[in-house]
C-alpha cells in the first residue's frame, strides 16, 4: 500500500488569508497576508500565470519569482508572529487575477479565507463571478471561503446567456427531457407487448 | 446556493420516496423482494449496474485522487471495464439463466456443497460491511463540508431515509430509483464539466498550469505497475462481485443481461471521464486543499451555478444511497436466504423470509457506522482494500467456477479461504515492498485462489451432473460436461 498512502502536502497549515484587489485602468494590486499555525522559516509561494498578463512583486521587494510556463513561483520568509505578507502587481488581461498560494493547504472550517475586490466598475456582473462574490458597497465585492482560489475572475457585463444561466437550463433539459424519453419508451414498449 | 439546494433535495427525496411506496404494493414475494419478480429490461438494468458500482467511491475518493494526483488514476478504468466485458461473456449469461437470488445461492448449487455457500455468504457480510464503512465516511466528508453537521448526523440520515426505501420495495424500488439516480449522476457530472473548464480559462491553460505545479498530474504519478494493480483488482472483483451479480437476476433474460452490461459500460466511460476532468480542473481552481476528499463537495457548493451544484451534490448522494442499497439488499439477503432460510427456519413462510430479510438490513446498516466515525483511512483506499478482497476469494469461484466444470466444492472452499488470507497476508507483510516487486495483494489473493481451485479440485469429489446441468447446458454423465 506505499503507493497508496499520500500525505497532504505538510502538517502546517494556514489558518487565515486575507486578500484585497484594487482594481484600477488595466492593473490591479493585490494585497495579501496569510497567517500559519505554527513558526516555519519560509514559504514557497505559486501564482498562476495567464497569457496577456504581467505579474511584480512589490512586497517583499527583493523577491524576483522563477517563471514558469503556468505559473510564478518564489520563497518567502515569514514574519513574525507566524504571518506572510505580500504585495504585487498585476497589469494587462484581467478577467483573472491572481491569488498568490502558499504551499500549505488551509485549516478545515469555515470562512478563514477573505477576499476583497476594490474599484470594481458598476457595469461588472457577479454571476459568474469566481469564487462567489457578493457586493459589499459600490465598486466593493467580498467572499468568505474554506480554501484559498488560484486567481479572482469577474466578467464584463451581466447578460442572460450567461454560463451560469445556460448550463442551468441545459441541465433541466437533459434531466427532463431523458426523464420522458424513457417514459415513452416504456409505455410503448408495454403497449407492443399487450396481446 | 440560498433555497436551491433544499428545493432541489426536497423534490429528489420526493421522487424516491414515490417510487418506494408504489414499489411496496408491487411487493409480495421473496422473489419480488430479492429480484423484482425478474422484470427490469436493458436501459433501467444498464443505469442500475452503473448506480450500483458507482460509489462514494467514485464522486468522492475518485475525484479527490485526481485532484491530487492527475490523470494517470483514470487509467485503471480500463481494468474495470475489462472486467464488465468478462462478466458479460463469461459470468451474466450464466447466472441470469440458472435463475437464482442470491450469489451463494450460486456456489452452493454449482458445487452442490452447503458449506460452500455459507462460507460465501459470510466472506460477502464481511466484505461488504467493511465497504459500507466507505460509504458512510464519505457521506459524513460531504456533510462537513456543506453543511457544517457532525458526520455521525448525516450519516444516520443517509442510513434512515435508503434504509427506508430498500425496505419498502427491495430490488423493485431501488432499481428504479437507482435509474433516476444515474440521470442524476450523468446529468450532473456532465454539465459540471464546461462551467469548470470555462471558469479555469480553458483546456490549455489548465493544462498549463497543472504541469507546472506538478508535472506527473498530466504525465504518470502512479507507475505502470501500480496502475495495473488497481485496474486488475477493480476488474477481477467486478467480473465476479455479488453486488453487480444479484441484479443480473432481476433483469428479463440473458439478452437483456449482456445489453443491460454494455449499457452500463458507456454511462460509466461518461462518468469516468467527466470524474477524472472536475478532479484536475478543481485543482486548478483551489491548488492547496487540506484533504483531497473535499474535492467535490467544495466544487459544488462553490464553483458551480446554484442548480447545477444542487444537482452534483444530489448525484454525490444518490452515488452513496445507491451502492449502500445495494450492499444492504446483498448483505440482508445472506443472512435471510442463505443463512437463517436455510439453517435455522428452513421452513419460513415467504412473508417471515422477507421480514428476516428486513430485519437483517436494518442491523447490518448499523454496524459500519462506528468503524466509519473512527475514520481509519481515505474513503477510496477502503473501496480499493475492499475490492482487493472480494476479488480474491470470489473471482476464480465465479468466473472459472461458471467456466470449468472440473471444480469441485472442496475446490472452491480451498480458493475463497485461501484467496481470502493469501491478500490479507500479503497486505500485512508484502505489500510493504510493493514499489520494489510491484506484486500487489490482489494478484497473489487471485493467483492463491486459482492455485488452490485446480489442485484441489483435480484431488477431491466430483460435482453431480444434475448440478453442473445448467452452467454447461449438455452433460455427458458423471459429472463431466461440455459447453454446447
Amino acid at each position: 500500500m506505499s503507493g497508496m498512502i499520500i500525505a497532504v502536502v505538510s502538517v502546517l497549515q494556514l489558518t487565515g488569508a486575507d486578500v484585497v484587489i484594487s482594481v484600477a485602468g488595466d492593473t490591479a494590486t493585490v494585497a495579501a497576508a496569510y497567517q500559519m499555525r505554527d513558526t516555519v522559516d519560509s514559504v514557497r509561494v505559486v501564482l498562476i500565470r495567464i497569457p496577456d498578463q504581467s505579474l511584480r512583486v512589490i512586497a517583499p521587494s527583493f523577491v524576483r519569482p522563477v517563471v514558469r510556463r503556468g505559473l510564478y513561483e518564489f520563497t518567502v520568509a515569514s514574519t513574525a508572529r507566524n504571518t506572510l505578507s505580500l504585495r504585487y502587481r498585476v497589469s494587462g488581461d484581467l478577467r483573472r487575477i491572481p491569488v498568490a498560494i502558499p504551499s500549505l493547504p488551509t485549516m478545515p472550517g469555515a470562512g478563514v479565507v477573505s477576499i476583497v475586490v476594490e474599484g470594481l466598475p458598476d457595469s461588472v456582473a457577479l454571476d459568474d463571478a469566481f469564487p462567489r462574490l457578493i457586493w459589499q458597497e459600490a465598486g466593493r465585492a467580498a467572499a468568505t471561503l474554506d480554501n484559498l482560489p488560484s486567481f479572482v475572475r469577474v466578467t464584463a457585463t451581466s447578460t442572460v446567456f450567461s454560463a451560469s444561466n445556460f448550463t442551468t437550463v441545459a441541465a433541466l433539459l437533459l434531466l427532463v427531457g431523458s426523464g420522458l424519453w424513457w417514459l415513452r419508451r416504456r409505455v410503448l414498449t408495454r403497449s407492443r407487448n399487450d396481446p | 446556493m440560498g433555497l436551491t439546494l433544499p428545493i432541489v433535495l426536497i423534490v429528489y427525496f420526493g421522487l424516491i420516496l414515490g417510487i418506494a411506496i408504489w414499489s411496496a404494493f408491487q411487493t409480495k414475494t421473496e422473489t419480488d423482494f430479492i429480484v423484482a419478480g425478474r422484470t427490469i429490461g436493458p436501459l433501467v438494468g444498464g443505469a442500475v449496474l452503473a448506480a450500483t458500482q458507482i460509489s462514494a467511491g467514485t464522486v468522492v475518493g475518485t475525484v479527490g485522487r485526481h485532484y491530487l494526483t492527475g490523470i494517470s488514476w483514470w487509467y485503471i478504468w480500463f481494468g474495470l471495464w475489462a472486467g464488465w466485458l468478462v462478466s458479460a461473456f463469461f459470468v451474466a449469461p450464466k447466472l441470469r439463466r440458472f435463475g437464482a437470488l442470491t450469489v451463494p445461492d450460486y456456489v452452493g448449487a454449482r458445487f452442490g456443497s452447503e458449506k460452500a455457500r455459507v462460507l460465501a455468504a459470510v466472506l460477502i457480510i464481511i466484505s461488504y460491511t467493511i465497504y459500507l464503512v466507505a460509504q458512510f465516511q464519505a457521506s459524513g466528508e460531504i456533510a462537513l463540508a456543506i453543511f457544517g453537521i457532525e458526520p455521525i448526523v448525516a450519516m444516520l440520515i443517509l442510513l434512515s431515509s435508503t434504509a427506508i426505501y430498500t425496505l419498502l420495495g427491495g430490488v423493485r424500488s431501488s432499481s428504479y430509483i437507482e435509474f433516476l439516480q444515474t440521470l442524476i449522476m450523468v446529468t450532473g457530472l456532465v454539465v459540471a464539466v464546461p462551467v469548470l473548464l470555462e471558469k479555469a480559462g480553458g483546456f490549455s491553460q489548465s493544462v498549463t498550469f497543472l504541469r507546472s505545479l506538478d508535472v506527473r498530474l498530466i504525465g504518470w504519478y502512479y507507475g505502470p505497475k501500480e496502475l495495473a494493480a488497481f485496474g486488475i483488482a477493480f476488474g477481477l472483483s467486478i467480473a465476479a462481485a455479488p453486488y453487480e451479480m444479484t441484479r443480473f437476476y432481476s433483469m428479463r433474460d440473458e439478452r437483456t443481461v449482456r445489453q443491460a452490461i454494455m449499457i452500463c459500460i458507456g454511462f460509466q466511460v461518461v462518468i469516468g471521464l467527466s470524474v477524472m476532468a472536475l478532479g484536475m480542473l478543481t485543482r486548478v481552481l483551489f491548488p492547496n486543499l487540506a484533504s483531497e476528499d473535499q474535492a467535490s463537495s467544495i466544487m459544488a457548493f462553490e464553483v458551480l451555478p446554484p442548480f447545477v451544484g444542487a444537482l452534483l451534490l444530489v448525484a454525490m448522494i444518490s452515488a452513496i444511497m445507491s451502492t449502500v442499497n445495494s450492499i444492504l439488499l446483498v448483505t440482508g439477503a445472506s443472512v435471510a436466504h442463505d443463512l437463517y432460510g436455510r439453517f435455522i427456519r428452513p421452513k419460513s413462510s415467504q412473508a417471515h423470509l422477507v421480514f428476516v430479510n428486513r430485519l437483517s438490513i436494518v442491523i447490518l446498516a448499523i454496524i459500519p457506522l462506528y468503524f466509519a466515525l473512527q475514520k481509519l483511512s481515505d474513503v477510496q483506499s477502503i473501496v480499493v482494500e475492499q475490492t482487493k478482497f472480494i476479488a480474491s476469494f470470489f473471482f476464480v469461484p465465479v468466473v472459472i467456477g461458471l467456466n470449468w466444470r472440473h471444480g469441485t466444492a472442496a475446490g472452491a472452499i480451498a480458493s475463497m479461504i485461501g484467496g481470502f488470507f493469501a491478500c490479507l497476508i500479503w497486505e500485512l507483510t508484502g505489500q510493504h515492498g510493493f514499489a520494489q516487486h510491484g506484486i500487489d495483494a490482489v494478484e497473489v489473493g487471485v493467483a492463491t485462489s486459482l492455485v488452490l481451485f485446480v489442485v484441489v479440485s483435480r484431488f477431491t469429489k466430483r460435482v453431480p451432473a444434475e448440478n453442473l446441468a445448467v452452467f454447461f447446458k449438455k452433460t455427458n454423465g458423471e459429472g463431466a460436461t461440455e459447453e454446447r
